[in-house]
């Protein structure tokens, strides 16, 4: 009787899948690269090599799964190993390559081995689940999927602090004329700033009204002045409308040594 | 009486379903009762379905109690985790003592539990990477990416970098999925997970020849101080372990049967699976290899040298983990010996009187002393370990002493006992807590022996009594989690905060992520502890932290003297980030945004002096200012040429 090897089949199907849409700019495809990739890396190895050792139906269903997960993490482990010797390294295409020459290679052994068997004992009937346990199976599914959305909640600020980031950083330019002053909204609602650049009791530079969504960035260059030197550093100063006394961030900045 | 072997072991399919090795004198009615359920072996689901439902509520319960500690309140969230955890357990537990659940049913009960707990874990940091060790390999993942290759310097934790098994297996997921590094790191340690609770199951039948005792086996290992935490974040130990005992358990399944074709197979699995391990994490290769050693010797006594076991597999486990040790990773011999011999000291300075022992559920740095209810249930669960293992060993000696493997698990049973001591001594605690996740391999087999095959038989514990038996493995459970977790974090803490159509990070996650974007990877930074793991994850920096050249001291004193100086000049240190937090000097606790309801954290604040000494310094720019964190360029200082 002709023996169908459905399972080796969509494994390397599914292989084939995985390795076109990594060796195909097919970007647009996040879902199938996504699940193709799941099933490359975590059963297709392990599958054909266990297929390839156990030709016959000797393992049960557990035992089966077990070995092509487990089979799928040491095959990888050790593969990449290797791959860290060779070139080429460990990138998206050297993995592609590995892991599809494993599992033809296996699927191959495991569909030779099984054609080499005379007679093979049946594994014993396994049940399916009736209607209503797939349904509850679904339910507890769903319920779980629930719980993650729930527990990726974010935290309310109630009881909590923002922050903003304020930073003084040196130009890009190699004679280092200018700096770049930025500031960071990590506050939890729309802030209002207030920002002045001094050198010793001199302001050089103020923004009087900067509001910023949370989340925002804003980025300025200035130019250095010259009373900046050694002994007198260039400084700025933030200050938030609603509380306009206090100094809420102070950066400085000291030229670099002659 | 000699148990009569079992004569059906030619191939995997059926040798379970056969009369189990029991001698005739103690098979009692409920026992008839069970092997005659087992044989006939009616595949099927049973009340699976319907218990995944009831554990998945369980699940949700605990979502919802992350969800109130993290908006910070108080008694709630508490209970809730608590009600959850026993939703998830306890009706499972029961179900697994019944005799006449199917082995299908049992160990889908058994996956549907393990990946429950799992999604505990996952709930608990759904958003980013929040263990200290966990952000060490985040590391690891990030230099492999960025290198195509393994064995680049891992500031945070260098002895992860010589073990690249658990970065190969993530980085190679996320090369052909598109993932980012913390999906695919919760996917990789998942599919671990899924193998460790299949392979105690497999594991714990193949040595009782039932399905029964191995359910409840498998349950009782999941009361091990770090499954619920440790065990399941994203570090090398936990792709390591389930391996291991995928291999521990090929081996006894290989020494079973006889037709050879099979035995070939399992040999080059276990192969694989061991050189796996040997390449993922220094501890486990060495106990697997202690193991296969052991059960070869114990092969060769009692078959008075006619059988050597695994002796092949535990000769080639001996090579490989050595030559790795030497060749590649001989950086683990200082990074070990510290922690092992500082655990032996801590003991013989204990028994010498030398040293007081440690206060059990205090934590001196926190002041934190857990409750009554926590010390009650700590200490029920070793009591019930503890009085549950003579009726385990009796049982074990009527009925498996003809099995030479049955020495790895008595062999634990009994180490455990010497590694409570441990928890006694200062240095010794935490070694004690990691040998849990091994010795409860042998810990959950006898305790379960002992409920199947004597507290189970007995009138008392029949029916309803059941639900009291599920009842202490759901001490030990809860046992487990209290001792082997901070209970600061054992709830979920507020880490993404919610500002409308944006999330806020914590302070120092933005810190580390503005290091990389603004003054690039690889810069030598001083730090605090929290901080440190922060900078080398998310800011790719080489943060230097603790006592490492002296670092701590340098943070905690109020002046810039020579000393410091030294530090900085000895170091090449370029940045100095100063985290004004006198909690982000504990490195679990201090990356989030608060710990705990305590409205006075806020205050803990070092002295101004103390934070504010790098501002009188002329020459060092404050480059950057958040709050609490300020990040200072002191290459001047570094630079300086000594007067002295």
């Amino acid at each position: 009787m002709r023996r169908l090897h459905t399972d080796l089949a969509a494994v390397v199907v599914l292989a084939g899948v995985a390795a076109l849409v990594n060796l195909l700019p097919l970007d647009q495809v996040p879902l199938v690269r996504l699940i193709s990739a799941l099933v490359f890396t975590l059963i297709a190895p392990g599958y054909a090599v266990t297929a390839a050792l156990f030709p016959r139906a000797t393992l049960r269903l557990p035992e089966r799964a077990l070995f092509s997960v487990g089979m799928s993490l040491a095959l990888i482990i050790v593969t990449g190993i290797v791959l860290n010797e060779l070139p080429s390294g460990l990138d998206t295409r050297p993995w592609v390559v590995a892991l599809g020459i494993v599992v033809l290679v296996a699927s191959a052994i495991a569909w030779r081995r099984r054609r080499a068997l005379v007679a093979t004992p049946e594994a014993a009937q396994r049940a399916k689940p009736s209607l209503i346990q797939g349904t509850l199976l679904g339910v507890a599914a769903a319920i779980c999927m629930a719980a993650v959305v729930v527990a990726r909640t974010p935290a309310p600020h109630q009881g909590l602090q923002g922050y903003s980031q304020l930073w003084m950083l040196p130009g890009n330019d190699p004679a280092q004329t200018t700096v770049r002053l930025g500031l960071a909204s990590e506050e939890f609602a729309a802030t209002q700033y207030r920002l002045e650049v001094e050198v010793g009791d001199q302001t050089v530079q103020e923004w009087a009204s900067l509001t910023l969504q949370p989340g925002q960035t804003w980025e300025s260059n200035i130019v250095v002045p010259d009373q900046v030197s050694a002994t007198s550093p260039l400084k700025a100063f933030l200050y938030r409308l609603d509380a306009p006394e206090r100094v809420y961030r102070q950066v400085e900045w000291w030229p670099p040594a002659p | 009486m000699q148990a009569r072997p079992n004569q059906h072991s030619t191939t995997g399919v059926n040798f379970i379903v056969a009369d189990a090795p029991y001698t005739q004198r103690t098979i009692g009615f409920r026992y008839a009762f069970d092997q005659a359920a087992q044989a006939v072996q009616v595949s099927g689901w049973g009340l699976l379905p319907a218990l995944s439902v009831v554990c998945a509520c369980g699940v949700f319960a605990v979502a919802v109690a992350f969800t109130g500690s993290r908006a910070g309140a108080d008694w709630l969230p508490q209970a809730l985790f608590w009600f959850g955890l026993t939703l998830i357990l306890l009706p499972m537990s029961i179900r697994l003592l019944a005799a006449e659940a199917t082995r299908e049913e049992r160990i889908g009960i058994v996956t549907v539990l393990g990946l429950a707990l799992y999604l505990v874990k996952v709930m608990h940091s759904p958003f980013g990477f929040t263990f200290p060790d966990e952000l060490s390999h985040y590391r690891n993942a990030v230099e492999v990416l960025k290198n195509h290759e393994f064995f680049h310097e891992n500031p945070a934790l260098a002895a992860t970098a010589y073990y690249p098994g658990l970065q190969t297996f993530t980085t190679a997921l996320i090369s052909l999925s598109g993932l980012d590094i913390f999906t695919a790191g919760i996917i990789t340690v998942g599919a671990a997970r899924l193998v460790l609770v299949v392979s105690v199951f497999l594991f714990q039948e193949q040595l009782s020849r039932s399905s029964r005792v191995a359910g409840v086996a498998t349950v009782l290992y999941m009361g091990n101080t770090n499954f619920l935490f440790w065990g399941a974040q994203f570090a090398y130990e936990s792709l390591a372990l389930p391996l291991a005992v995928l291999v521990l358990f090929v081996v006894l399944r290989r020494e079973a049967i006889e037709d050879n074709i099979d035995r070939l197979g399992y040999t080059l699995i276990a192969m694989l699976a061991l050189l796996a391990v040997v390449v993922t994490h220094h501890m486990t290769s060495y106990v697997l290899t202690a193991c296969l050693l052991i059960i070869s010797a114990a092969y060769f006594v009692y078959y008075k040298g006619k059988r050597t076991g695994p002796l092949g597999l535990a000769l080639l486990a001996m090579v490989a983990t050595l030559s790795w040790l030497v060749y590649v990773a001989s950086y683990t011999i200082n990074y070990l010996s510290p922690v092992l011999l500082g655990a032996v000291r801590s003991m013989i300075r204990l028994i010498g009187g030398e040293e007081a022992a440690r206060q059990l559920f205090t934590s001196p740095r926190s002041a934190y002393q857990a409750p009554l209810w926590e010390r009650v249930f700590g200490f029920g669960a070793v009591l019930l370990v503890l009085l549950g293992q003579p009726f385990g060993f009796v049982q074990i000696w009527r009925r498996y002493r003809q099995y030479p493997a049955i020495i790895i698990v008595v062999g634990a049973a009994f180490a455990y006992f010497g590694m409570l001591g441990l928890r006694f001594t200062s240095a010794g605690w935490e070694t004690s807590n990691r040998s849990s996740e091994f010795l409860f391999l042998g810990i959950s087999f006898v305790l379960a022996v002992a409920i199947v095959d004597f507290f189970s038989t007995r009138r008392i514990f029949r029916g309803f009594g059941h639900v009291l038996l599920a009842g202490c493995m759901l001490v030990i459970f809860v046992g487990g989690v209290i001792t082997g977790w901070t209970p600061r974090i054992r709830l979920a803490q507020p880490y993404l905060i919610d500002a409308g159509e944006h999330q806020v990070e914590p302070q120092g996650v933005a810190m580390a992520k503005w290091t990389l974007a603004n003054l690039g990877a690889d810069n030598r930074v001083a730090v605090d502890a929290s901080n440190a793991k922060l900078l080398a994850a998310y800011g790719e920096q080489l943060p230097y932290t603790r006592q490492r050249y002296g670092v701590r001291n340098m943070f905690y004193s109020s002046i810039i003297g020579r000393t410091e100086r030294r530090l900085l000049r000895r170091t090449g240190i370029k940045y100095v980030v100063v985290d004004r937090r006198l909690i982000s000097w504990n490195h679990v606790l201090g990356i989030y945004w608060r710990v705990g309801s305590d409205p006075n954290q806020a205050k803990e604040m070092f002295e101004t002096d103390v934070y504010a000494k790098f501002d009188q310094q002329n020459g060092v720019s404050r480059i950057f200012d958040s709050g609490n964190i300020a990040i200072y360029d002191v290459g001047v200082l570094r630079d300086a040429t000594p007067t002295y």
